[in-house]
């Protein structure tokens, strides 16, 4: 018996193996597509996770964590420390972070961070970037030209919030940035320092001129601005920045090579950076902290401590005696 | 300014010690071979020096000035202006000492041209200064460049006599403690540069730093011997 192939049955098998291709097709199509899909997807809902704190001159909403400069995006010309300063950046990015803090004192790092953002420009990951830097001079004079020197090497046309770094004279900058704000150059203006010495002139500063942000150092290991600086900050709704929560670092020479509590994980901490970092976003008076790092695994999982429950009053100090035991 | 006094020196710091160790690697890759050129200028000064070639002739002063000049020049333009100055906003500032160190070794070579032969010729000095300044000498421009073991990196990073601020400095001070007559400004502006390397060292946790705090502790006794010299000179006129 001879089997005739006739034109429909042709058709037939030709429609039949066009629909199972396509079928095939589609499903590789899929297979392929869907993990990007996925991705695609992840960041915004990863993004919405974030935490959101209130600038409380204002009301606006910004991410509770955000990311520091020093050091870690001083690269200078070095092309694949630069190229891996993308990468942080972008994670940082992804994972709902919003304010990029850099100072002039910093060295290359405002350039560093210019370059990035240029190179993020296309993909729009740093829409939701809220720019922060700093006037750093002892010259009055040089504090305008400073200014203007950040604008440049950031490549955007003002800045959010504008500090005076370590109150190097602060008093004439003052003047400049009140100015700046007034031109609209500048949305925020602020004061920093990175030493729990300067607290009381500090706190003279934040009760007397009309500040929107100081920046201060907070964290397991120096508590100091819980006395003055947190309450009088809330009192006057100053937006509080915390910077160096590690401690540049040695807290994870103290702390990490020990045990986490099991407690941790009943606030979504599955690392120390993760405990360290949820321990200040959990002060009241707290806006955003700004963790430094050049890893993007680093990044990722400090950011991972913006998401999920924060300590309360109870587990603060159950985090603290338990460093203190250590 | 007070509140430029309130930084400690981990403050100061503005890089991590692996991007200050590949700008070291990308600098020596691209200054190469001047590396050699310079270590040949060390070698050379290390010999007239052991040898005594320029021991009372006219002009050793102004070669031993001019090849320490070229080093300071060379550390200073390059390395700091021209690398260090893109992660440290200090380099700057640092090669302007370079250039003012340069300009008054040639200013001491130059004054030999005219000083009255038999009294200011170039000499190796006596006693212990002589012995340790040639040590620190050798130090300088044949062991710094394998110091970069210790800190466990290769040769890429190493840092040499002429081309590295630091040996550069370590050399001078073994020049001018090595030799009569010598520049006491010149070796306590190359203290106060190697003082800086110690403190770059320390806050980066570089072995280094035990080096550089041991020759300076030497040139601080050299300091104290030349001082209590003085005072006898002064004490015996008197009596």
């Amino acid at each position: 018996m001879t089997h005739d192939v006739t034109l429909d049955d042709q058709r037939r098998d030709f429609l039949k193996g066009l629909a199972a291709s396509s079928l095939l097709a589609g499903a590789g199509f899929a297979g392929l597509l869907w993990p990007r899909l996925l991705n695609a997807a992840q960041p915004d809902a990863v993004k919405s996770e974030m935490l959101q704190r209130p600038i409380p001159k204002t009301g606006e909403m910004i991410p509770a964590l955000g990311m520091g400069t020093w050091i870690t995006f001083n690269v200078g010309d070095d092309k694949r420390a630069r190229a891996e300063r993308v990468k942080v950046l972008r994670a940082f990015f992804e994972a709902g972070g919003g304010m990029i803090d850099s100072s002039p004192m910093y060295g290359s790092a405002e350039e560093v961070v210019g370059h990035c953002l240029n190179a993020l420009q296309d993909d729009g990951a740093a829409r939701d970037m809220f720019s922060a830097s700093k006037i750093w001079t002892a010259f009055e004079g040089s504090g305008k030209s400073q200014f203007q020197d950040t604008l440049r090497l950031w490549g955007v046309p003002k800045m959010d919030v504008m500090q005076i770094h370590n109150l190097l004279n602060w008093q004439a900058h003052l003047k400049t940035l009140t100015a700046l704000k007034s031109e609209g150059l500048v949305r925020y203006i602020g004061i920093t320092t990175s030493h729990s010495r300067r607290h009381e002139e500090f706190a003279a500063i934040m009760r007397n001129e009309p500040l929107d942000f100081v920046q201060i150092t907070y964290h397991m290991d120096n508590r100091a601005a819980e006395d003055v600086l947190l309450p009088l900050a809330a009192e006057r709704q100053i937006a509080v920045i915390i910077n160096r929560p590690f401690s540049g670092g040695s807290l994870f020479s103290r702390y990490g090579d020990k045990k986490l509590p099991d407690w941790a994980g009943e606030i979504g901490c599955q690392a120390w950076s993760q405990f360290f970092l949820k321990f200040i976003l959990s002060h009241p008076a707290v806006t955003v902290a700004i963790p430094a790092t050049s890893r993007v695994d680093h990044m990722q999982e400090n950011m991972a401590a913006g998401r999920g429950a924060l300590p309360d009053a109870a587990m603060r100090a159950r985090m603290i005696d338990y460093c203190a035991g250590l | 300014m007070g509140a430029l006094l309130d930084y400690r020196l981990s403050d100061l710091l503005l890089f991590s010690p692996e991007i200050y160790q590949r700008l070291l690697a990308r600098y020596n890759g691209e200054i190469f071979p001047l590396q050699l050129l310079m270590l040949a200028f060390g070698a050379g000064l290390f010999y007239v020096l052991l040898t005594g070639q320029l021991d009372g002739r006219r002009y050793g002063r102004g070669v031993i000035a001019a090849l320490l000049a070229a080093g300071w020049l060379c550390s200073g333009l390059l390395f700091h202006l021209s690398y260090y100055d893109s992660i440290n906003w200090m380099a700057s500032y640092l090669a302007v000492m370079h250039v003012v160190i340069a300009g008054l070794l040639l200013l001491w070579g130059v004054l030999s041209f005219r000083a009255r032969v038999g009294r200011q010729l170039v000499g190796l000095a006596a006693g212990w200064p002589r012995i340790a300044g040639l040590l620190l000498l050798g130090l300088a421009v044949f062991v710094h460049p394998l110091l970069v073991f210790i800190e466990g990196q290769g040769l890429a990073s190493a840092a040499f006599f002429g081309t590295h601020p630091a040996p550069t400095a370590l050399a001078t001070l073994a020049v001018m403690m090595a030799l009569s007559p010598r520049s006491l400004s010149i070796f306590v502006l190359s203290f106060l540069m190697l003082l800086v390397s110690l403190l770059t060292s320390l806050a980066l946790g570089s072995p280094l730093g035990w080096v550089y705090g041991g020759v300076l502790l030497i040139c601080l006794l050299f300091l104290l011997g030349l001082f209590t010299q003085a005072l006898r000179r002064r004490f015996d006129a008197r009596s």
